[in-house]
């Protein structure tokens, strides 16, 4: 085939160069009419899958690791679909009366159903398409015996329309080079099991399944973020040895994540993990990350109906036993309400980036704050905890805060309820409001915390979803530079840390000026810490000390830039690549 | 609970309203269909907005049942009284 290049999502780094094989023969429903007299053979035909089906769901059931509840769960309702005496009735009558074979009715009910849960209301219910579909798909393969598993130690690039738990469960994965998938993104089954393998994979390329086909040559670039379809000699020379480099790097850098990062010149940068589910914790384990510098609390408030102090110490309380004897930080509630569950969704905002969220939209909420809260200082004696704030503007959040919880210690040490009366209490520093009274913050807190995507854009005065402006995204700007100076100072001044957990953290560029200034943690996805911590130790404080000093007095962001990229490569070399994709060579968003 | 048990000319009926977070999900229904299908008896979920069979996963899914809907189960067949108490108790066991 032609060469051809197509741009996705990379969710797991890494190269592979191998040949395609399809995990769905997709789009290939058996279309054949029959006789009146072949009725009741197609019918018993469709049985015939129904339980074979759940057969191997059973089968892939019993895989599942103890920790994936969720997928068992999942799983069990395929199960349950599967023999699901609606669906396969219908199919059953469609046959009969259609004249139709099993494929063809099976394929027209799975269609009407979801079709049917497309239109629904409730967003959750929408989503159940997707399990319809899968089982539907199962359910064809085993009646048109086209299911072709990979065997053991068969080398390919597997590519789908997407994975789900079940399609992840019972395959044999050990000659997988490579995932590549046209749906899906960061989160997606596709990425948590390709991270698992340690293969790169590749998400969100919509188009792949029409342009690439069983056994076509590929070469896929989980660092870049590129597939490349009939790649040339020169491509295959010039990525095997790209490959060959990675993986010798990958096995040093891995072999040590668990060492403190300390740089050549002896100053030791904590290296965290930002997690958003207690499930995480065996993979920020692996990691080697120091503790979670960010814990979001925001996923058991998405839904639909707001979750209860017990749920919420179930959740925190498994966090902070997953990671001990770690530190925590939990980041309190950070949703505006263009993200708040259906009961605030009344209140529609123009502009919710600049509206009622994080620690506002809390302090409004009261009782859904104070739930938190309680649960929080609740884990508080379970294990080693700190919060933080999000989106303050002004001292007097702070100081609320306390006060709130100063009447929930009265309020638990009155029920005899164990918990924390004090917690180490941080702020994230993400508005300039925030950066111009970083003084006065520093005295009142224990910590801060920097989310640069958040500050980068608050004080650039971008607009996150507006494609127009998103070349202005410049974390060397001036502004962003001078910020995190005199954030880092402030804390400083008064003997307290900085972490910064946003993007910026796991950056190369941004590290080393960061490490430049001072930072004493940095937090970012479990799989950037290794590749991080392994950066660092390469690193001089001293010499990127000169480089930060040398970028705060430049007002030129592409003299700035030319500068970190120099020092970054005298101490880096050709690795400097394989490091997560920089903030200056792409533009974000 | 079971003293609700109303016998018609149609089989048993018994109204219950759900108590479940965020109404009837996935994982529910499925334990629910489970149940329901290791009975001979027809049993159906009857709302104002219609009626499923509780034997299928789909269509109890489709009822999107938010939570405290007033429902009746219904059962007919031989051994309908067995079933409906079993699937009672089952939607019990759910309820949070």
């Amino acid at each position: 085939m032609a060469r051809a290049l197509l741009y996705g999502t990379a969710v797991s780094p890494g190269y592979a160069i191998g040949r395609v094989h399809l995990l769905h023969m997709a789009g290939m429903v058996e279309k054949r009419r029959i006789a009146p007299r072949q009725a009741e053979r197609e019918q018993q035909r469709l049985r015939a899958a129904s339980e074979s089906v759940r057969e191997a769901l059973r089968e892939a059931m019993g895989k599942v690791p103890e920790d994936l509840a969720e997928y068992r769960e999942v799983i069990a309702a395929q199960m349950e679909l599967a023999r699901d005496p609606k669906l396969l009735e219908s199919a059953a009558k469609r046959i009969e009366s259609d004249l139709i074979c099993a494929s063809w009715a099976l394929d027209e009910t799975i269609n009407q159903l979801c079709a049917l849960f497309d239109k629904m209301e409730d967003p959750y219910l929408r989503d159940r398409a997707q399990d319809i579909r899968a089982v539907g798909l199962r359910l064809r393969e085993s009646l048109q015996g086209s299911r072709a598993a990979v065997a053991p130690g068969e080398a390919c690039v597997l590519m789908a329309e997407d994975l789900s738990p079940a399609d992840v469960m019972d395959m044999d994965f050990s000659g997988v080079q490579a995932l590549v998938t046209a749906q899906g993104g960061p989160t997606s089954h596709t990425a948590i099991l390709a991270r698992g393998l340690r293969i790169p994979a590749l998400v969100g390329l919509p188009d792949v399944l029409a342009t690439v086909h069983e056994g076509d040559s590929v070469i896929v670039d989980g660092v870049g973020g590129v597939l490349l379809a009939g790649p040339e000699q020169d491509d295959l020379a010039q990525y095997t040895a790209l490959r060959e480099e990675y993986t010798a790097w990958e096995t040093r850098v891995r072999a040590a994540a668990h060492w403190p990062a300390d740089t050549r010149d002896g100053v030791r940068v904590s290296v965290q993990a930002n997690m958003e589910r207690p499930e995480e914790a065996g993979e920020m384990r692996e990691s080697g990350a120091d503790g979670v510098g960010l814990y979001r609390t925001e996923f058991s408030f998405l839904r639909d109906v707001l979750p209860g102090e017990r749920e919420l110490l179930e959740e925190y309380g498994a966090v902070v036993r997953g990671v001990a004897p770690a530190r925590v930080v939990f980041r309190t509630l950070d949703v505006g309400a263009d993200k708040m569950m259906r009961a605030q969704s009344n209140a529609k905002e123009p502009n919710p980036a600049l509206g009622l969220r994080g620690i506002r939209f809390c302090l409004r909420h009261r009782h859904i704050f104070r739930t938190q809260l309680r649960a929080l200082m609740r884990v508080g004696v379970a294990g080693n905890v700190a919060l933080m704030l999000p989106m303050i503007s002004t001292l007097d959040e702070v100081l609320t805060v306390r006060d709130i919880m100063r009447d929930l210690h009265g309020e638990l040490a009155a029920r005899h309820i164990p918990h924390a009366e004090k917690l180490p209490l941080g702020v994230m520093i993400e508005t300039p409001a925030a950066v111009l009274i970083a003084d006065a913050l520093a005295r009142e807190c224990d910590f801060f915390s920097i989310g640069t995507n958040d500050l980068i854009h608050y004080l650039l005065a971008i607009d996150r979803n507006n494609h127009q402006v998103a070349y202005l995204n410049e974390a060397l700007h001036p502004a962003v530079v001078r910020s995190l100076k005199r954030i880092i100072d402030s804390a400083h001044r008064e003997g307290i840390w900085v972490s910064v957990c946003g993007e910026l953290a796991s950056d190369p560029y941004g590290l080393a000026l960061l490490l430049g200034m001072g930072v004493d943690a940095v937090s970012a996805s479990p799989r950037f810490v290794p590749g991080m911590k392994h950066m660092l130790r390469r690193l001089d404080a001293a010499t990127c000390m000169d480089l930060a000093y040398n970028v705060l007095m430049s007002a030129d962001i592409s003299a700035s830039q030319r500068m970190v990229r120099e020092r970054l490569q005298e101490s880096l070399g050709s690795e400097l690549a394989f490091h997560t994709t920089s903030i200056l060579a792409h533009c974000h968003e | 609970m079971h003293e609700a048990i109303a016998e018609t000319a149609d089989g048993l009926r018994l109204p219950l309203v759900l108590r479940m977070r965020g109404g009837l999900h996935a994982r529910p229904a499925a334990k629910l269909a489970q149940e329901a299908q290791r009975f001979t008896a027809d049993i159906r979920i009857e709302t104002e907005n219609g009626q499923a069979d509780a034997k299928s996963m789909l269509d109890v899914l489709s009822l999107a049942l938010p939570q405290d809907t007033e429902f009746t189960l219904t059962a007919s067949g031989p051994d309908a009284r067995a079933a409906l108490e079993g699937v009672a108790a089952c939607l019990d066991s759910l309820r949070d």
